[in-house]
């Protein structure tokens, strides 16, 4: 350094002149980095609303608004994110987190408005002012928060499988499932999807945080099936799953296993999220005991009703067991739900079939209402010629057969005709049969749909093809050939489309390419049927919506007795038969409470019902609210607290409302001394009999008759607040079940006490 | 008037002793006030032009960084340390990711820690232009603060290159960084490093060999290194004394002894010499940074971590300390197992300069020279307050 003087500093006089390095904007712009994280852009129709940028947000900045002109769509919700800039950091890290993608930033980063609501906005494309800027800071794939690759399942290899029944999936161990179920980002779209609305998220957090029990709770809530959901359930909500967008959807189904798996069956007990409220002392029959019919009866057993469920076959399980193989789900697996259901009191009479055994006329005497989930046992055939020999089958015959230990004819080569899962059990358990009995397998399998649109899961065709099983996609069946009175083959011909233009089933066939598939069995696999002779006369009494019944919302049917749910109403699957059997258990028993409600006449009997709907709430609320339904939202958890704190007293204050001192306090106050001293207290002292009251009422002179009015008006007034809360409350997704039901029932009680004392 | 007269003649007549109580006064400077970066204040008694005692007040500051990390998930941190320390942001983020990657074992990509140390001498250098303008602000040169402070920019632009962001790169993170080099980075790392070295004579020219500074900072504020070491002075403030104390060296982290470089000591422990020490640092650093963009090795620059939304860090602990430019700079973490820290405790290096020494400087400095001692220890109040 050179020595220092006071005449250094004029050196910099070299600089007169020169541009000066402060000054840029506006006199000379800089063109902004490529990776700026400026406002950001959203395109809207790749976002699916998931809300995971607003979930990794640190400041909050991210709220997840209703648009116009959104709907929920399987895997996108209604909501996009909107972002306050008044909190925002611009971290970028909703950015690395999208799991679509479709977030991003921009470069532009000047915003200047006097209206503070300019600085809150729901991006598109175009960013805040609509000025098309250049992209900014966008999704890196090398630096990607998101998890995208599956854990993989370990399953027993073909060769290891295709001559047993033994289960082919392995299942996590606890590590497998843990690091598994990090991968969720808790989106809860796949809730939305689920036909059951389970409380997804929230079991795959238990089971990462390894919580089994808690998992258990969680899943227990809206699935009383779940080892057999953990194994066969048709996951849609994998389908939905928001990290499907960008990498392999989280494996939902198997860490339902994991932690049924994980629970010792004699655990069960204690997860059952909702006590056994008391007993009614009315009675359900159910009418098959496969999912729907086994789901409904638990939730009617919840309920405090004795349930009955009739079950044709040996063993309850309906499709479950009787057609479902072994090698996808045990029956060890099955009976551990099952058992579990019968322990709750439900009782099952198996070999019983109603129409036969006992006729549904009986059950409609017997019982307060009756379920019938009855499902679809009756094979439908090709109708193709030759189908009427006695070596041709249907596939659901077979299977049950196979469960029932029956004998079976297998024969060295068959033939099987259907695309769908229910072909590739039976092909795929005939292979099997095949295998045992002769060493080798020979089965083959054709389809009116071509590979690309065979109806079943892809990874059952993959198994299937890895088992050696041959598949001739895209031929129908023209005839079944027979020589010496034995079948040889089946004649096919070339399938060139299966549907119309509108999506209608209209199969065209190019009769010239003809292909003859040799066996000498023959097994009809394309669909089956509802078999309802049972309703015998009713048959007729009942509405149609088409072939089928006409129902509510609850499943009731035009005969206010009779409920429907499973395969014959909606389906056909197990997770449709669980959501429509707990859908008419709710129904039911809305029925039954209202023909009871119907029936109230005393003051008292309206005070049993606000006593016993409080205890009911008042556990409802407190199961909520110990078993974190509200996660960390401490708003909701605020609000159901208050919530209880104000319903315990509601009941009482129903009751102080009515009494006779209540009354008299409130009389003598509003009445004066004048006309308190006319009024004749004797008439109160039959109380509290509510159903007087209006008489008395009537009884009282003018002004104490409004008096006495209001004071009972204000208290219910009170209880309309109560409602209000409830409707906000139910904005929580989690409640959203739980106090549908509850609003439902303060309405009816509110209409019903309104009535009863004319007000 | 002989009344009045009379008055004030009594008053001379009256024993000395029973003016004590006026001769020492209290003066308020701060929160504003060209002294420290950041809000901050001092309470100063003094007898006539003399400081006497020296009280700070701090807290203006306080965004409770250390509370808002426990309510925060580990990724969610990475968003907000950085703003614990305007100028020299970039080792808040160094020590969160490396506190991080200690208790929760994670390994980091080679390239990423040289892009590390180059972000962070970067920051070094960026952070010391700041302070030279405000050195020169507090004694009335107003040129310097012009010059060094665009040019900072210009390291600015480079962030905003590789992190989107100018001032707040958000862009360390446990298990790497969070972007590569943009296209042409090395060679634009390079322009303005030539362009940051031309300047240094400028600056010479102007501000360092200028007599002003000269006599208005020589033998102001001295600390002797037997009061270093015991009031806890560390980097630049502690090499101004002679002490060749440099966590670089000492406690080695990402690759720094990889890189050759010189840590630049001075004797005198005055304001002067701990600006001069500055000065011959960022030729050091602008060494460091050519050697990292000509010998970075090729590779991936993160290694992906689980989930943010569900990430566990195992239980444990962890100090981890980064050179900053104020002096070591370290983070005390502690995880209980679960999706947040338990707690972060975060050892700013302005805690002890802008506290504890600067109550010691002052006393006997005189009142003009207040705001100067105060920013040629380089403290940053956010550091202290946090
Ligand atoms: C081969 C096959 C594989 C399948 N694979 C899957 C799968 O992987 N995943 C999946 O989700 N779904 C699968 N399904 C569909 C699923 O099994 C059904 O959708 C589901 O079981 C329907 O339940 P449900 O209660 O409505 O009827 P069902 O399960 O069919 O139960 C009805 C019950 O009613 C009984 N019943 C009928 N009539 C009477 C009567 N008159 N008196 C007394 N009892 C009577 C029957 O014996 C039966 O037990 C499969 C179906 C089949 C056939
Ligand atoms: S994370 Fe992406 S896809 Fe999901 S809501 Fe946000 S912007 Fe949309
Ligand atoms: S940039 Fe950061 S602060 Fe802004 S909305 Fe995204 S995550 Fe939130």
């Amino acid at each position: 350094m050179k020595k220092w003087s006071i005449l250094r500093p004029f050196d910099s006089l070299k600089f007169i002149g020169q541009k000066p390095v402060t000054i840029r904007v506006p006199f000379e712009s800089k063109p902004t980095a490529e990776r700026y994280r400026g406002f950001h852009i959203n395109d809207l129709e790749k976002c699916i609303g998931c809300g995971t940028c607003a979930e990794i947000c640190d400041n909050d900045a991210i709220r997840m608004v209703p648009m116009a002109g959104v709907e929920k769509e399987t895997g996108k919700s209604d909501k996009r994110p909107a972002i306050d800039y008044g909190r925002c950091c611009w971290c970028g890290l909703c950015v690395d987190i999208c799991t679509t993608n479709s977030l991003g930033m921009t470069q532009e980063y000047i915003h200047i408005d006097p209206d503070v609501n300019t600085f809150y906005i729901l991006p598109d494309m175009e960013g805040i002012h609509k000025t098309e800027y250049p992209q900014g800071y966008t999704a890196d794939e090398e630096v990607n928060f998101l998890d995208l690759e599956r854990v993989p399942m370990k399953e027993l290899q073909a060769e290891e499988r295709k001559d047993s029944f033994i289960e082919i999936v392995k299942g996590f161990s606890k590590e497998e499932a843990q690091k598994e179920a990090s991968r969720c980002v808790a989106c809860g779209l796949c809730t939305d999807t689920c036909p059951a609305h389970m409380n997804i998220p929230e079991y795959i957090d238990a089971v990462w945080r390894d919580d089994i029990e808690e998992a258990g709770r969680q899943i227990y809530k809206n699935n009383p099936l779940p080892d057999v959901c953990g194994r066969i359930c048709t996951h849609n909500c994998e389908t939905a799953c928001s990290i499907g967008n960008r990498g392999e959807p989280i494996s939902i189904r198997w860490l339902k296993r994991y932690a049924m798996d994980a629970i010792p069956v004699g655990d069960y007990r204690s997860l059952v999220d909702q006590k056994v409220v008391k007993p009614l002392g009315k009675n359900i029959a159910v009418v098959g005991g496969g999912s729907s019919g086994l789901s409904a009866g638990y939730y009617l057993a919840l309920m405090g009703y004795g349930v009955t469920i009739y079950e044709a076959y040996p063993e309850a399980g309906g499709m479950m067991r009787y057609g479902i193989p072994e090698y996808r789900l045990p029956y060890d697996v099955l009976d551990k739900d099952i058992r579990f259901i019968e322990e709750l009191g439900v009782t099952i009479k198996t070999g019983t079939r109603v129409g036969e055994d006992v006729s549904l006329d009986r059950l409609h005497e017997e019982n307060d209402a009756v379920l019938i989930a009855t499902g679809f046992h009756e094979g439908r055939s090709t109708r193709t010629p030759g189908t009427d020999h006695e070596n041709v089958y249907q596939a659901v015959d077979l299977l049950a057969k196979i469960t029932m230990g029956e004998e079976i004819r297998v024969d060295e080569k068959i033939v099987v005709i259907g695309g769908g899962n229910v072909a590739m059990d039976i092909a795929r358990s005939l292979g099997r049969k095949q295998m045992q009995k002769y060493g080798k397998l020979d089965v083959t399998v054709t389809s009116l749909e071509s590979r690309d649109i065979m109806p079943a899961d892809e990874e059952e065709i993959l198994e299937s093809q890895e088992e050696g099983l041959a598949f001739y996609p895209g031929r129908g069946p023209s005839e079944v050939r027979t020589a010496d009175g034995k079948v040889t083959g089946l004649k096919t011909v070339k399938c060139t489309r299966v549907f119309d233009e509108n999506g209608r089933f209209s199969p065209q066939f190019d009769e010239s390419d003809v292909m003859v598939l040799e066996g000498s069995m023959v097994i009809e696999a394309i669909g089956q049927a509802p078999d309802m002779a049972y309703l015998g006369e009713f048959s007729e009494q009942l509405e149609y919506d088409g072939r089928r019944l006409k129902v509510d919302e609850y499943f009731q049917t035009s005969l206010e007795w009779l409920f429907v749910s499973g395969d014959i109403i909606k389906g056909p699957d197990v997770i449709n038969g669980i959501a429509t059997g707990h859908q008419a258990a709710f129904g039911i028993d809305r029925y039954l409470q209202k023909a009871a409600q119907d029936e109230l006449e005393t003051i008292d009997q309206v005070m049993e019902l606000v006593v016993d709907f409080e205890e009911r709430s008042t556990s409802y609320v407190e199961k909520a609210l110990s078993s974190g339904s509200c996660g960390t939202d401490t708003g909701c958890r605020r609000m159901l607290a208050r919530f209880l704190e104000r319903k315990k007293g509601f009941a009482g204050r129903i009751r102080d409302a009515l009494s006779e001192r209540n009354l008299r306090i409130h009389l003598r106050q509003e009445l004066g001394r004048e006309q308190h001293r006319y009024f004749d207290f004797a008439l109160l002292d039959n109380l509290p009999e509510a159903a007087e009251l209006p008489d008395k009422a009537a009884e009282l002179p003018e002004s104490a008759e409004g008096t006495r009015q209001k004071g009972i008006s204000e208290h219910l007034s009170a209880g309309y607040r109560l409602y209000n809360d409830l409707l906000r409350l139910t904005a929580n997704k989690e409640l959203e079940f739980l106090f549908e039901s509850l609003r439902d029932e303060y309405h009816e009680q509110l209409r019903i006490m309104q009535d009863l004392l004319g007000i | 008037m002989s009344e009045v007269l009379e008055r004030i003649n009594r008053s001379f007549d009256e024993p000395e002793d029973e003016h004590d109580e006026v001769r020492e006064y209290t003066l308020f400077i701060g929160p504003n006030h060209p002294g420290i970066e950041g809000n901050f204040a001092l309470k100063l008694s003094l007898e006539g032009d003399t400081i006497v005692r020296a009280k700070t007040d701090g807290g203006y500051l306080h965004r409770g960084f250390e509370k808002l990390m426990e309510e925060r998930l580990f990724m969610q941190n990475i968003a907000i340390v950085c703003r614990i320390c305007v100028p020299d942001p970039d080792p808040n983020e160094e020590n969160y990711a490396r506190a991080v990657e200690a208790i929760a074992g994670i390994e980091v990509p080679e390239r990423a820690k040289w892009i590390r140390v180059l972000v962070l001498e970067l920051s070094r250098i960026a952070s010391h232009l700041f302070t030279f303008g405000g050195h020169a602000g507090t004694i009335g040169l107003y040129t310097m603060p012009n010059w060094s402070i665009a040019d900072r920019d210009r390291i600015l632009d480079l962030f905003e290159e590789l992190t989107g962001g100018r001032v707040y790169h958000i862009y360390n993170m446990p298990g790497g960084v969070r972007r590569d080099f943009p296209d042409g980075f090395e060679r634009r790392v390079h322009e303005v490093m030539d362009y940051i070295e031309s300047r240094l004579p400028d600056y010479d020219d102007l501000f360092f060999n200028n007599a002003i500074l000269r006599k208005r900072a020589e033998g102001i504020g001295v600390l002797t290194s037997d009061q270093a070491i015991r009031w806890g002075a560390t980097g630049p403030n502690l090499r101004a004394v002679g002490i060749p104390a440099d966590l670089r060296r000492d406690d080695t982290y990402e690759v720094y002894d990889k890189l050759e470089f010189d840590i630049p000591t001075l004797t005198g422990g005055d304001a002067l010499d701990r600006l001069l020490v500055r000065r011959k640092e960022i030729e050091e650093s602008i060494r460091i940074v050519r050697q990292v963009v000509d010998n970075i090795p090729s590779g991936k620059v993160w290694n992906k971590q689980p989930n943010p939304l569900k990430w566990r860090v195992p239980a444990g602990d962890a100090y981890v300390r980064t050179e900053s430019s104020k002096g070591e700079y370290a983070y005390y973490m502690v995880s209980d197992g679960g999706q947040r820290p338990y707690r972060v405790h975060v050892r700013g290096a302005s805690t002890t300069h802008g506290v504890h020494i600067l109550e010691n400087l002052l006393v006997g400095t005189r009142i003009e020279d207040a705001s100067q001692v105060m920013f040629s220890l380089d403290a940053c109040p956010p550091e202290v307050d946090r």
